[in-house]
């Protein structure tokens, strides 16, 4: 039942004695419509009876929350006051100077007075408590009849009990609003240091902005992204803090500017949403990894300051572990594919190369290329989880690639067209064709096959950084085109455009991959959004966890878990990136199945 | 004696008691007998009283705070239009002087 909305209007005169209790003519229904709450308890307790239930408990709760209130806005206003003074005394024209210090001497003065007579009265009642023999209850023969009872744990209870009591009462003002008001204090200057910290940041990184000109750009370019990136964590340290600890307040740190809170945050925010879009604007082609990172850590401040208080250290560790041996078990992925033949290749005369036998470099290219696949997922698995700890291997990384990437060029040379056209991008084969346009030279390519081609070429520029719709166009395209190289190639006639051809193919299977690639991304995406928080998932397979669970948990759990497995199904592609994921979930489906009663 | 059922009345009706401290109270209450029980209510029912005299003098106090606040905020905004009006004056003088200065020269 719902406690009604207590009234804080007396009854008119009339209803009261001249003593000022009830008049009780007609009890039961009179005391019943008493409207205040506080009236209509002890007026049920004026007639020996016991007041309802929900009225008790609907008064502690308005008696607590009224309390609250007002000792929060009666010590926010004294801080407030306090403070303003201080900012008085020191901002204040010298002829002004020693009224402010008088006011606030006076100020201190009284309420410490103020104090001062209300905690002999306070001590009063804890001495009488003590005289009426209240805390002589626990007395020994009391205990004795505990322990008798078979329960000595009864006892410990008691005395608990009632320290809490006296505890209550002694704390009640005095001892919480100075306990308060210290834990106010040291938030403040907290605030006030994250404050001058993150302001300072941003002055390095708007220096930074400022010397960033088309000249020094790519001078500048690796000292700005970690000032951006220093800017964005100190946003979230401050955002957060004030979130969780200062919400709503007006924050007045000792020799510092005051501030408001709320506003603070939003402006913290506003300031996080630009950077971070600064960050994925300038540093899009170039640092793909970092945006991605800096994303990540800007949903992980949205998931701070929307739940401040759901870190959970054990699990951030668990899951850094984790990170850790993904970390390693990637490094010797890739080592192990720099073998003997790869290194011998990658370090041998670069003019020799193109002459040794194609059957040879054939070889050596498939090792080369594999190599150059590991290196490229190890850099940007790196580059996508916290760069900055992995500066030195990502560097090494780098070269490496550089090397591989001019190697597989000069093996390219020596190779024929159609083992070249096999294993070029998009985009060189593209160049190539360009570079020995066949298709210029056949009168049977008609006007609008060569206007493909031109659409081709506008299309792939967009293909490699593109959205996915700009991609399947690119795809869409390049299929048209291959259909009209591959229908001449297929005539004797036009035995010349057999490499053109080939290279058509080779194109569509290019983009074909990155059409898949970033469908799989998209869909990799919508599962994280929907089943995953922070790189953990939202849903446990754990069969202990899942044995503690009551009917009721198991049965929504197992719709959850069947929603996940059914996204599974629909993405056939996503589910072979997580065969694990799947398995679980098929076993933890079984566990949490309902049982069959047995007739 | 009185019985269980009155003296349980009587502590649901202590309805200054913290709502936490009530369930725990009764926890012990039911595992208590005979005087044990009795004793146990007249001591809580000191405590509900100490609780409410402690009640009315903290709503004293905060009175007090609020009234002492009252006036010291409004003393506050005196001083402030005092500092105003010296500021002003402080401005008129110097443009009187930038004037005299300007006249001499």
């Amino acid at each position: 039942m719902t406690p009604e909305q207590p009234s804080r209007e007396r009854l008119p005169s009339s209803h009261y004695e001249e003593d000022g209790t009830y008049k009780f003519e007609s009890r039961d229904s009179f005391v019943a419509n008493v409207p205040n709450l506080e009236d209509r308890i002890k007026a049920y307790q004026q007639l020996k009876r016991t007041p309802h239930e929900e009225d008790i408990n609907a008064l502690r709760h308005q008696r607590t929350k009224e309390r609250m209130q007002k000792m929060d806005s009666v010590l926010n206003r004294k801080m407030q006051l306090d403070r303003v003074l201080q900012n008085k005394i020191s901002a204040a024209p010298q002829a002004m100077k020693q009224d402010w210090i008088a006011l606030r001497a006076e100020f201190q003065k009284e309420f410490n007075a103020l104090e001062a007579r209300y905690t002999n009265p306070r001590s009063e009642i804890l001495n009488d408590l003590q005289a009426r023999g209240v805390l002589k209850f626990a007395t020994p023969a009391i205990m004795q009849t505990m322990e008798q009872t078979g329960d000595p744990s009864l006892k410990l209870h008691l005395l608990d009990h009632f320290n809490v009591l006296l505890d209550g009462i002694s704390m009640r003002i005095g001892v919480r609003e100075k306990r308060q008001e210290r834990n106010r204090e040291e938030d403040t200057r907290q605030a006030a240091e994250f404050y001058d910290t993150t302001e300072s940041v941003a002055q390095e990184f708007l220096k930074l902005k400022e010397l960033s000109t088309d000249a020094t750009k790519e001078e500048v370019a690796p000292r700005l992204q970690e000032a951006a990136e220093r800017y964005m964590q100190a946003i979230k340290t401050e955002g957060s803090f004030l979130y969780r600890n200062m919400q709503g307040m007006e924050v007045f740190p000792e020799g510092h500017t005051a501030f408001n809170a709320n506003q603070r945050i939003a402006y913290l925010l506003q300031m996080r949403q630009e950077t971070s879009r600064f960050l994925s604007e300038t540093f899009a082609e170039k640092y793909q990894g970092t945006v991605d990172t800096v994303q990540a850590a800007t949903r992980y401040t949205d998931y701070l300051l929307r739940n401040p208080t759901q870190v959970d250290v054990p699990t951030l560790q668990k899951a850094l572990e984790a990170k850790r041996k993904e970390f390693a078990n990637m490094a010797a992925r890739t080592d192990s594919l720099a073998t003997a033949q790869v290194n011998d290749v990658l370090a041998m005369d670069k003019e020799q190369l193109p002459k040794l036998d194609p059957e040879q470099l054939k070889t050596y290219q498939t090792a080369l290329q594999d190599y150059l696949a590991q290196i490229k997922t190890e850099g940007s698995f790196l580059f996508k989880n916290h760069e900055h700890a992995h500066k030195e291997r990502i560097a090494v990384l780098k070269d490496t690639q550089a090397n591989v990437q001019a190697t597989l060029r000069v093996i390219e040379k020596g190779l024929s067209p159609a083992q070249r056209a096999d294993h070029m991008t998009a985009e060189e084969l593209l160049e190539e064709e360009k570079r020995e346009p066949l298709t210029d030279k056949v009168e049977s390519l008609t006007i609008e096959d060569k206007k493909t081609v031109l659409r081709l070429q506008d299309k792939l520029k967009k293909a490699t950084t593109g959205t996915l719709a700009e991609m399947t166009s690119a795809l869409h395209a390049a299929q048209k085109y291959n259909e009209s190289v591959a229908s001449l190639a297929a005539n004797p006639k036009h035995a010349n455009f057999a490499p053109t051809a080939l290279r058509a193919q080779a194109i569509v299977r290019e983009l074909e991959t990155r059409v898949e690639s970033e469908k799989l991304k998209k869909v990799e995406e919508e599962y994280d959004a929907q089943f995953m928080t922070e790189g953990e998932y939202k849903l446990t397979t754990d069969a202990t966890a899942l044995e503690s669970m009551t009917p009721e948990q198991k049965a929504a759990h197992r719709a959850l878990l069947k929603i996940e497995y059914t996204f599974f199904s629909k993405h056939p592609v996503l589910a072979k990136q997580y065969p694990k994921r799947v398995e679980a979930l098929k076993k933890a489906g079984k566990l949490l199945q309902p049982k069959k009663s047995v007739k | 004696m009185e019985n269980s059922q009155t003296l349980a009345d009587r502590i649901a009706s202590l309805w200054n008691l913290p709502l936490e401290l009530l369930e725990q109270v009764k926890a012990i209450f039911a595992k208590l007998t005979g005087s044990d029980q009795e004793k146990f209510v007249s001591d809580l029912e000191l405590v509900h009283e100490a609780f409410e005299k402690q009640y009315v003098l903290d709503e004293e106090y905060l009175a007090q705070q609020e009234k002492l606040l009252g006036q010291f905020e409004h003393s506050f905004q005196r001083l402030e239009k005092k500092e105003k009006e010296v500021q002003d004056k402080e401005v008129d003088t110097s443009a009187m002087q930038s004037i005299l200065s300007q006249i001499e020269s």
